[in-house]
C-alpha cells in the first residue's frame, strides 16, 4: 500500500470510527438521567469513545499489512486500550475542572458553559493523544509512541477542540455531534499518518508477489519479517519464506537485517547481508519476496 | 392610641422624627404582611448555587421561609427536594444538608445599583427644588448609609450608579465604608446624562457582580421607568452605543449566574416590568415613597436574606440545560410549604433529545461491515504476466506495466523499441534486451554496456521476480507471477524428469551390468 493510499485508509478509519460511535453516543446521552452523576456519565462517554476509535485505530496496521489475525488482535487491543484512554482522558478533564475551574471561570454560567466546554475539550484532547499512542503500544515501538505523541498532540488538540466546540455551538444537534466526531477521528488519523513518515528511518517497498506495492515504515527497534502473523512484515503466499525469517534492527539510525533461521534465503543486492546496514535503493530478498529500501512519499 | 400617647413632642423637630419612626414601623409591618401574601406558599427559593455541581454533584438552594419561624441554633426542619427536566415529571433527590442562617456565617455579597437620573434631583413629587435636603437623591443616600452601617463585617458590598452612563463606584466584594465614601461623590448629571438606562445598567451590574462567590443580592433602586438614551434620542449612548437590554435578558442572566434581584421603586413613577424581573430571579419588588420607607425596605431585604436557610442536595442528571427544582417542608402547625424554580446546569458533550434511531444503528453496522471488507480483501494483487514497470517513473508512469512477450524484448529510448521509454537522454536507443527461454521459462537481461541488476553491474543476468534493473538512471522492476513461476518450475521439473526417465532405465540397466 503506497503512502498516499495508506493515509486515505487511515482517514477512512477515523471516519468509520465516528460513524460507528455516533448512535452509541446518542443512545448514551439520551439515557443521561440513568447516571448518578456527571463523573460517571462523562466516564461512560469517554470509555465508549475510546473503545470504538481504539478498535478501529488498533486494527489499522493489520489491515495495512493484510494480516487478518493481526487486524483482529489489534481490534481487541485497541478497544481495551482505547477504553482505558477514554477513562483517563475524562478523569484528566475532571481534574482540570477541579484544579483550575473556579480560578479561570468565576461565574456560575461561565463554569457551566465555557468552563465545562473547555474541560471536555481537555478531556477529548487527552483521549485523542492516547488513541494516537495505541499503535505505538500495540507494536511496543518507541518510535511509534513518538509518532503517536506528535500526532496525538496535534490531532487531539484539533479534534478535541472541534468536538467540544460543536457541542458548545450546537447543543443537542445530532448531526453536529456526528460532524464533531468525524473531525475528531480525522484529525487524529491524519496527524498520525503525517508524523509517521517524518519519524520513520526509511521504508521497505515490496516489489513483487501478492502484496506488491506495500510500504513498510521502519519505526521499531526490531521488526520481524516472515510468513507468521506475529511478524511485523507478514509475507503470506511467498515461496521460501520461513515463519520467522529475518529481523530488521534499527540502531543509531541505521537499519540492519539479520537472518533468523540458518539457510533461509536472505540477500541484500544478491549477497548475504553480512552485518552491513541498508542504504537507499538496496534490494532485499527474503525468500522469493523482494523489497527496495528507501524513503518514499 | 397607645402609640400617640407615647409621643411627647418637645419641639417641632422631635415630632417630625417621631412621625417618621411611626411611618417606618407601619411600613415594615405592611411589608412583612406583603411578604406572606407574595409567597402564597410561604416559602421561596431565592438563589440556586451550582458552584459544587460539576465537582460534587451538589446544588444549593437558598430558601426564604418566614412562616417556619426558625430561630438561630434551633433544629432545622426536614426538607424534601425533587428535580425535573420539564417541570412535569419529578424525581426525588436526596438532601445532603440543611443549614440555618448560612448567610450569617459566610456573609452576603450585596450590590447596590443606584439611579442617578435627572429626576432623582427633584423633590418627592417630581418638582424642581433648590432645597437639597428635599431631593430624592438625598433620601436614597441616607437610606443607603443606614443600610451599609447595619451590615455585618462578613458582608461584602459593591456599588454602581447609573443614568445615561454607568459608574462602577465600588467593585463587588468591597467594604461598606468604600460605598459610603462613594455616595458622597454623587453629583447631578447634565441633561444629556440624565436618562434612566435601567435594564442596560442592570445587565452591566450583573456582569460585574456575577463573579462574587456565595450569596449574591443585587438591589436596584430606580425612581422611574426604563428610559434608554439611544431609544429616546435616536443617538447612540456615549458608553454602550445602540446596545439594548430587555427584562427577559436580565432574568436570563440573573438565573444563569444565580443572582437575586430586589427592585425598589422609589416615588410614584414606577417601571412596570421590573417587579417581574425581581420575582423571576428569586427576589421581590418594593415600593418606597420617601427616604424613611426606603430605609425600611433595605432593612427588610437584609433581614430576609439573613434569615434564609440553605438546602444542599444531590443533583440529578436530567437531560438538557434547564432544570426545575422543587423544595417542600412542613411548618410547625403541619401546613405544607413548597417552592419551585429552575436553574441552568452544564451539559457534557451536548445532550441528545432523542434516542438513536434504527437507521443510525444501521450506520454502525455499515461501518463494521466496511471494516470487515477492508480486513478480508486486499487491494494488492499479484501479477499474472511477466513484465517490467518503472520504479520511479515520471508522474503516473510508475504504475504502467510493460508486458514481456516473445523471445526477446528490446528496451530503449527509440520509439520503435519494444519497450520505449522517453525522457532520459542517457538512455540508448536500444539499451538492453530481455531474452525469454520458453522451454526453461527463464528471463535473462542482456546489454552491451553494463546495466545494474540489484545494484550490481552486469552485461548478462538471469532475472527473477522483483529484480531491479537500472539502465543509465532509468530504473525498472522485473516482475512475474511467483505462483506461476512455481507452477512452471514444477512442470519443467516434471517434464525434465519425464524425459529423463526412459534414458535413466537403460542407464540403470547398464549400471546393473
Amino acid at each position: 500500500m503506497s503512502l498516499t493510499l495508506k493515509r486515505v485508509f487511515m482517514a477512512l478509519f477515523g471516519l468509520l470510527g465516528a460513524l460507528a460511535l455516533w448512535p452509541c453516543l446518542l443512545a448514551l446521552q439520551y439515557r443521561q438521567q440513568a447516571f448518578p452523576g456527571y463523573l460517571l456519565f462523562s466516564l461512560a462517554q469517554g470509555v465508549t469513545l475510546g473503545l470504538v476509535f481504539g478498535a478501529f485505530f488498533g486494527s489499522f496496521e493489520g489491515v495495512v499489512v493484510s494480516s487478518r489475525p493481526k487486524a483482529f488482535k489489534g481490534l481487541l487491543f485497541g478497544a481495551g486500550f482505547g477504553a482505558l484512554s477514554g477513562a483517563a482522558g475524562v478523569m484528566a478533564g475532571q481534574l482540570f475542572l477541579f484544579a483550575a475551574g473556579s480560578a479561570l471561570w468565576h461565574t456560575e454560567s461561565a463554569r457551566n458553559g465555557v468552563g465545562l466546554a473547555i474541560a471536555s475539550g481537555v478531556a477529548w484532547t487527552i483521549v485523542g493523544l492516547f488513541l494516537a499512542l495505541t499503535e505505538g503500544f500495540r507494536a511496543r515501538s518507541a518510535r511509534k509512541i513518538l509518532v503517536g505523541l506528535a500526532g496525538g498532540v496535534a490531532g487531539g488538540l484539533a479534534g478535541g477542540a472541534a468536538l467540544s466546540a460543536v457541542s458548545w455551538f450546537f447543543p443537542g444537534n445530532p448531526l453536529a455531534l456526528l460532524a464533531g466526531l468525524a473531525a475528531f477521528g480525522l484529525s487524529i488519523s491524519l496527524a498520525w499518518s503525517l508524523f509517521e513518515n517524518r519519524f520513520s528511518s526509511g521504508a521497505l517497498m515490496l516489489l513483487n508477489g501478492p502484496f506488491k506495492g506495500k510500504e513498510y515504515h521502519v519505526l521499531s527497534r526490531r521488526m520481524k519479517i516472515g510468513s507468521g502473523s506475529g511478524c511485523d512484515i507478514v509475507l503470506k503466499g511467498y515461496p521460501e519464506v520461513e515463519e520467522l525469517h529475518a529481523t530488521l534492527r534499527l540502531s543509531g539510525g541505521k537499519v540492519l537485517v539479520e537472518a533468523e533461521k540458518a539457510g533461509a534465503r536472505l540477500l541484500v543486492n544478491d549477497e548475504p547481508p553480512a552485518g552491513r546496514s541498508l542504504k537507499p535503493e538496496d534490494v532485499l530478498a527474503v525468500g522469493k519476496a523482494k523489497f527496495i529500501y528507501g524513503y518514499f512519499g | 392610641m397607645s402609640r400617640a400617647a407615647a409621643i411627647r413632642p418637645a419641639n417641632r423637630a422631635g415630632r417630625e422624627e417621631a412621625v417618621k419612626m411611626i411611618k417606618l414601623a407601619f411600613m415594615t409591618a405592611l411589608l412583612a404582611l406583603a411578604t406572606v401574601a407574595a409567597g402564597a406558599q410561604g416559602m421561596s427559593i431565592t438563589q440556586i448555587g451550582t458552584e459544587r455541581l460539576l465537582s460534587f454533584q451538589e446544588t444549593r438552594l437558598y430558601v426564604s421561609a418566614p412562616l417556619l419561624g426558625l430561630q438561630p441554633g434551633g433544629e432545622p426542619p426536614l426538607f424534601e427536594v425533587w428535580e425535573s427536566a420539564d417541570g412535569e415529571e419529578w424525581e426525588s433527590r436526596p438532601v445532603n444538608a440543611v443549614s440555618l442562617q448560612p448567610n450569617a456565617d459566610a456573609g452576603i455579597s450585596f450590590f447596590l445599583l443606584l439611579d442617578n437620573s435627572g429626576s432623582m434631583w427633584t423633590d418627592l413629587d417630581g418638582n424642581d427644588t433648590a432645597d437639597v435636603a428635599a431631593m430624592r437623591v438625598e433620601g436614597a443616600k441616607a437610606a443607603a448609609r443606614s443600610f451599609l452601617s447595619a451590615l455585618s463585617p462578613r458582608d461584602r458590598v459593591g456599588l454602581a450608579v447609573f443614568n445615561t452612563r454607568y459608574w462602577s463606584a465600588v467593585a463587588p466584594g468591597g467594604s461598606p465604608e468604600d460605598a459610603v465614601r462613594a455616595l458622597d461623590e454623587l453629583s447631578r448629571p447634565v441633561s444629556e446624562d440624565a436618562y434612566t438606562e435601567l435594564y442596560l445598567s442592570m445587565a452591566r451590574g450583573l456582569s460585574e457582580f456575577a463573579a462574587e462567590p456565595g450569596r449574591r443580592v443585587l438591589i436596584v433602586l430606580s425612581d422611574g421607568e426604563n428610559y434608554p438614551y439611544a431609544l429616546k434620542t435616536g443617538k447612540p449612548n456615549p458608553e454602550t452605543g445602540t446596545a439594548s437590554a430587555a427584562p427577559s435578558d436580565i432574568i436570563d442572566r440573573a438565573v444563569r449566574d444565580g443572582v437575586t434581584v430586589y427592585a425598589v421603586r422609589f416615588g410614584s413613577q414606577r417601571d412596570p416590568l421590573i417587579a417581574g424581573v425581581a420575582g423571576e430571579s428569586g427576589g421581590r419588588a418594593f415600593d418606597a415613597m420617601d427616604g424613611g420607607q426606603l430605609a425600611g425596605v433595605y432593612e427588610t431585604i437584609r433581614r430576609d436574606v439573613l434569615a434564609e436557610l440553605s438546602v444542599d442536595y444531590r443533583a440529578g442528571m436530567s437531560r438538557g440545560e434547564k432544570r426545575w427544582v422543587r423544595v417542600a417542608t412542613a411548618a410547625a402547625d403541619g401546613r405544607k410549604l413548597s417552592a419551585t424554580r429552575y436553574y441552568y446546569a452544564g451539559t457534557v458533550l451536548g445532550q441528545s433529545a432523542s434516542d438513536a434511531e434504527a437507521w443510525q444503528w444501521l450506520l454502525l453496522a455499515a461501518a463494521a461491515l466496511l471494516w470487515l471488507v477492508l480486513v478480508l480483501f486486499k487491494l494488492e494483487r499479484e501479477t499474472d504476466r511477466a513484465g517490467v514497470r518503472l520504479l520511479y517513473g515520471p508522474g503516473g508512469q510508475s504504475t504502467r506495466f510493460f508486458e514481456l512477450s516473445g523471445a526477446q524484448t528490446v528496451i530503449g529510448a527509440a520509439p520503435d523499441a519494444d519497450i520505449s521509454i522517453a525522457g532520459n537522454p542517457s538512455l540508448k536507443a536500444s539499451h538492453a534486451t530481455i531474452l525469454f527461454d520458453e522451454e526453461k521459462h527463464v528471463f535473462t537481461v542482456v546489454s552491451d554496456s553494463p546495466v545494474t541488476v540489484n545494484n550490481h553491474p552486469v552485461t548478462r543476468k538471469r532475472l527473477e521476480s522483483g529484480d531491479v534493473i537500472n539502465m543509465a538512471g532509468t530504473v525498472v522492476v522485473f516482475d512475474e507471477s511467483l505462483l506461476a513461476k512455481a507452477t512452471e518450475a514444477r512442470k519443467a521439473k516434471a517434464a525434465r524428469a519425464g524425459k529423463a526417465k526412459p534414458a535413466a532405465k537403460p542407464m540403470r540397466k547398464r549400471s546393473g551390468k
